[in-house]
């Protein structure tokens, strides 16, 4: 998958734990725990807003894009 | 998936197995009982009381084998429907299973209405062949409840086919955060 997801990254930024992260954008911590190893097939523009509110950062910060080549 | 669809699944999963073995044995009892055989030749073959049926030990073997593997379809159906409504009772209504097997049910049901009349024409010949010459029959009808069937069959094939996408849609939808 060429789109990586940087959650691990922003969330080390922020000092914040995915416990945390998943209580306050209301996701299950196993779901927040498969969104930062990139094994979802996709994530809601509403869990996006949520995570960007609560990290106080843009989409572009969460998800990279990879050239596979 | 309510409360309902759960609760009604539980009992309706046995009872259509229920009523797959009781097909099978009521049918196998008939064709050895003596006194029901000719009530049971009559319903399968649709020979009117007027007609004339010679029911030997052959003939009610022929007969009642001929009859099982034409109930068997059914039994296959209800045994089909069973497992559906034991996928429901545990909650989980869009598995890729009930397209599967709602699939299978609609296969059976077209063999089922598809063989009606040919097992209609055979069992009449069955019935009558040890009849004297001039009394033996062969009757080749089809009537409405046979496609009627068919159709059924049919529905139950293509929602099966729409389950299974429905099925790989919520699969998918799961696997989005």
């Amino acid at each position: 998958m060429p789109i990586v997801v940087n959650l691990d990254v922003m969330l080390a930024k922020r000092k914040m734990r995915s416990k945390e992260l998943a209580q306050r954008i209301g996701i299950t911590e196993q779901n927040v725990s498969l969104l930062k190893s990139g094994k979802v097939k996709g994530i809601r523009f509403e869990t996006l807003a949520k995570i960007c509110a609560v990290l106080e950062c843009q989409p572009g910060d969460l998800l990279e894009y990879v050239s596979p080549e | 998936m309510s409360y309902l669809f759960i609760h009604a699944g539980r009992w309706l999963a046995p009872f259509a197995q229920f009523l797959a073995v009781l097909f099978l044995l009521a049918n196998l009892l008939f064709w050895v009982m003596p006194e029901w055989a000719e009530y049971a030749a009559r319903s399968f073959s649709g020979l009117p009381a007027s007609t004339p049926l010679t029911l030997t030990t052959g003939t009610k073997f022929l007969g009642g084998g001929l009859s099982t593997l034409y109930l068997g379809t059914l039994a296959y159906a209800l045994f089909t429907i069973s497992e559906i409504f034991r996928v429901f009772a545990a909650g989980n209504c869009l598995s890729s299973g009930v397209g599967a097997r709602l699939h299978r049910f609609g296969l059976a049901l077209i063999l089922f209405g598809a063989s009606t009349p040919v097992v209609r024409a055979l069992m009449t010949i069955i019935v009558t062949i040890q009849n004297a010459e001039g009394e033996r029959m062969l009757i080749i009808a089809f009537s409405g409840n046979d496609f009627v069937i068919m159709l059924v069959g049919m529905l139950m094939v293509m929602l099966g086919y729409a389950f299974r996408e429905a099925a790989a849609i919520a699969e998918e939808n799961r696997q989005i955060v």
